[in-house]
């Protein structure tokens, strides 16, 4: 299967509450898949499950060949998340961090050392090696983070809303980095954003989310197919997402 | 990159050891309040101990106004421990103060505490009212006002004694007098019988000399009878022939007369000289007898001053032992000469890991988990059992190398002085912090947040240092409390590095304590491994 994902059924509860009900759902190689959705829809949940940092109450997913579930490990190896959080420490450097990173996923040291030069210079962090992540932007913070999520070379990236509180241009800057890792790398990415125009300049295919279920999926193009026309002008993104999701709750 | 997850990876736990001291040595503004804190607490129990408090604040009600009163009243103002600040008339006065907060302690001296001191009939009380709000101050004035009254009543009570003692030393010397007298009078008595004996004797001599007096007379009688005898024979009518018949038979007579006259003579000569001899040797005999009497009649009195003498010390001790039947003698059991810090130390060691580690861990995994940090761990290959195990030894190194440093810190600023090998010390306190870490470990794995961790340590933490015997004794503890106190390792802990420390013990006397601070630490991590859920939620 190689760098997909398949869900078929997955759901998670909290009690009574369910947070993703019943998802299925196929990400092809080498996509870039857009997951849209208004706050509490179940996306982070999704990529949660995903990611193994949350089991499911039922239904299988397998990422990138592997069970969540039962091989969790080797998900883990294949996957790479820039979460909502910085999820870094602040007191070390940007090459501390990955030097960190790159021990706990056993790589060696020097490739270690190869990746994060790579990584840094094409994130634009190189010339900040030495300094304390805490005193990065949020853009650098997040630039950073997409670095440590692609130290091991996963076939697999997850980015929760990562453009999340970016300036204009560093908002720019991660979605073309994004691009580049999508369509130079290969790398199938499993992007959700709140931002509608992103998502339609950047993903190949777009899943949206309301109240815990996945109620469509399609290419931008065919999304906004779904909802009638306002005179001349072809609903956007926005208009679509806000229609599905209105008319759903 | 190995895609394998081990159960427990060395490699990776030394990188989360790196990271810890890395986030440690990046976060400056936590790492050296960390570091000060033992020190700053060794200083403050260091100092703290060395002095005796000083100066609280406490009002007096003289109601007596005698030289009884006002001595027990300097006594009181001679005590540095409190300070008499105000001298008022009545108890409500002294009772407002103490309301308002100017005094922590009121004592009235009651009308007639000198008349009950001088008459001995019933007990002169001092009455002390201490403020309770305060219960450390409440307990340190009560007992220093319970030993300055205690002292003065002890001098009273001496004073009393010795008034006593005089009063014996004069009977004693009215005894000696006595018996000087009834040497005198033993003498004398002695002289008059030896006296009477001699006299006796000298009877019996004279009765014999006049005996033989009687014997000689009798017998110049019997001869002048035999001369009147022979004159009554003398024929009248022929003087002649009985004239020349007696005439030898009368110079016979004369001649034995004249024997009986010269034996006569001899007899009283001898008799004089027997009486001279008498004389002397009854006064000899009479010397004797007085100077025996003497001495017997000195001995006498001498024995019975002794006597006297020692009665009276007996008696003066046992009044000593009624009026203080317990005498309080404390002697230091390990270490002669020891300062209070090196007492405190272990404790405080024992205080500062624990303390270190269980409010120190939240951010460990609870912290981490908040940020976020975790999930990037968690998104590694990276099995539970090595984030913990690597997380408790990296905390478990710094809060002994804390620990550590608070040994040295002591040791350089008060000359603490260890008993007990260094090396020992070093293993307990590394043992016991990787024990705490654990728990910490386990604690935080509990909570999603720092704020939950900090809630549910100090649920764990407070009782803990309350019932360890580190802040109050668990001797007086009741036995529900005591039993929970067994179950603290922060107990074993204290008296293993007091052990130690203190009385010197090697490893094998406190290696019960060191098995049990392993087990904590095993039990402690291993219960951390079942509650810690690799989910972000």
């Amino acid at each position: 299967m190689g760098c997909a994902i398949e869900t078929k059924g997955l759901t998670k509860k909290y009690g009574k509450f369910t947070a993703v009900d019943n998802l299925t759902l196929k990400v092809e190689e080498g996509e870039l898949f857009g997951l849209l959705g208004p706050n509490g829809a179940g996306k982070t949940t999704t990529i949660r499950m995903l990611t193994t940092l949350t089991p499911q109450t039922a239904g299988d997913a397998r990422v990138g060949g592997f069970d969540v579930l039962k091989e969790s490990a080797k998900v883990r190896t294949v996957i790479g998340v820039v979460p909502q959080q910085f999820a870094l420490f602040d007191e070390l450097t940007p090459v501390e961090n990955m030097k960190y990173i790159g021990e706990l996923y056993g790589m060696p040291d020097d490739e270690i050392a190869e990746h994060t030069r790579e990584l840094l210079e094409i994130v634009e962090l190189w010339d900040k090696k030495d300094l304390q992540a805490g005193g990065f932007s949020g853009g650098m913070k997040q630039r950073l983070s997409v670095a440590a999520g692609l130290l091991h070379e996963p076939c697999i990236l997850f980015m929760d809303e990562p453009t999340t509180g970016l300036d204009p241009h560093s908002r720019i800057a991660l979605r073309e980095l994004t691009r580049t890792l999508n369509e130079e790398h290969g790398i199938t990415i499993v992007y959700t954003t709140h931002d509608m125009d992103e998502a339609d300049k950047l993903c190949s295919r777009i899943g949206i989310m309301n109240l815990a279920k996945l109620i469509e999926v399609g290419t931008p193009e065919e999304l906004k197919k779904k909802i009638p026309r306002k005179g001349a002008r072809l609903p956007s993104l926005e208009d679509v997402f806000i229609a599905l999701t209105t008319r759903n709750e | 990159m190995n895609n394998r997850e081990k159960a427990l990876d060395f490699k990776k736990m030394r990188a989360i050891i790196w990271k810890n001291w890395l986030v440690m040595k990046g976060d400056r503004m936590r790492l050296i309040p960390m570091l000060i804190f033992p020190v700053l607490m060794i200083s403050i129990f260091g100092f703290a101990t060395t002095g005796s408090p000083r100066g609280l604040p406490a009002a007096l009600v003289d109601e007596d106004h005698s030289p009884a009163s006002m001595a027990l009243s300097q006594a009181l103002r001679a005590v540095n421990a409190i300070s008499i600040r105000y001298e008022v008339g009545s108890e409500d006065e002294a009772k407002k103060l103490m309301d308002d907060g100017y005094t922590k302690a009121l004592i009235v001296i009651p009308a007639g505490f000198d008349d009950a001191l001088e008459t001995g009939a019933t007990q002169a009380k001092v009455v002390v009212k201490v403020d309770e709000s305060d219960a450390t101050v409440a307990q340190m004035v009560r007992a220093v006002l319970q030993q300055t009254v205690a002292a003065y009543s002890r001098q009273q009570a001496l004073a009393k004694l010795a008034a006593l003692q005089a009063r014996q030393q004069g009977a004693g010397q009215a005894l000696e007098q006595g018996a000087g007298a009834l040497d005198s009078l033993s003498t004398q008595l002695s002289e008059s019988i030896v006296l009477r004996q001699d006299a006796a004797s000298l009877n019996r001599i004279a009765a014999v000399l006049q005996n033989d007096a009687r014997q000689a007379y009798e017998q110049e009688l019997g001869v002048k009878n035999q001369i009147i005898g022979f004159e009554e024979s003398v024929d009248v009518a022929h003087p002649e022939g009985t004239f020349e018949t007696n005439a030898s038979q009368s110079g016979g007579l004369a001649a034995a007369y004249d024997d009986y006259l010269a034996q006569i003579q001899v007899l009283e000569a001898r008799k004089a000289v027997d009486a001279q001899a008498l004389a002397i040797v009854a006064q000899l005999l009479a010397d004797n007898a007085r100077q025996d009497a003497a001495n017997a009649a000195s001995a006498a009195a001498a024995s019975q001053t002794s006597s006297a003498m020692q009665a009276s010390a007996q008696s003066l001790e046992g009044a000593q032992v009624l009026l203080e039947p317990v005498a309080y003698e404390e002697k230091a059991a390990y270490a002669q000469g020891r300062k209070a810090i090196d007492f405190l130390l272990p404790a405080i060691i024992a205080m500062v890991i624990f303390q270190g580690a269980t409010m120190g861990m939240g951010r460990a995994l609870a912290g981490e988990k908040k940020d976020g940090s975790l999930t990037r761990v968690f998104l590694t290959p990276t099995s539970n059992a090595t984030i913990l195990t690597g997380t408790m030894l990296f905390y478990a190194f710094f809060e002994g190398f804390r620990s550590s440093f608070l040994v040295f810190a002591a040791m350089v600023l008060f000359g603490v002085t260890l008993k007990g090998s260094l090396l020992v010390t070093l293993l307990i306190i590394m043992i016991f912090a990787a024990g705490c870490t654990a728990l910490g470990l386990l604690l935080s794995a509990l909570a999603n947040s720092q704020e939950q961790y900090m809630a549910i340590s100090m649920l764990v933490s407070l009782p803990t240092m309350f019932l360890s015997g580190v802040f109050l004794p668990v001797q007086t503890m009741p036995p529900i409390l005591q039993g929970l106190a067994e179950l603290l390792p922060l107990s074993y802990a204290a008296t293993a590095l007091r052990g130690v420390m203190i009385k010197g013990f090697d490893l094998g006397v406190v290696m019960p304590q060191v098995l049990i601070l392993i087990g904590f630490a095993i039990a402690f991590i291993a219960i951390a491994l079942v509650v810690f859920k690799r989910e972000i939620v």
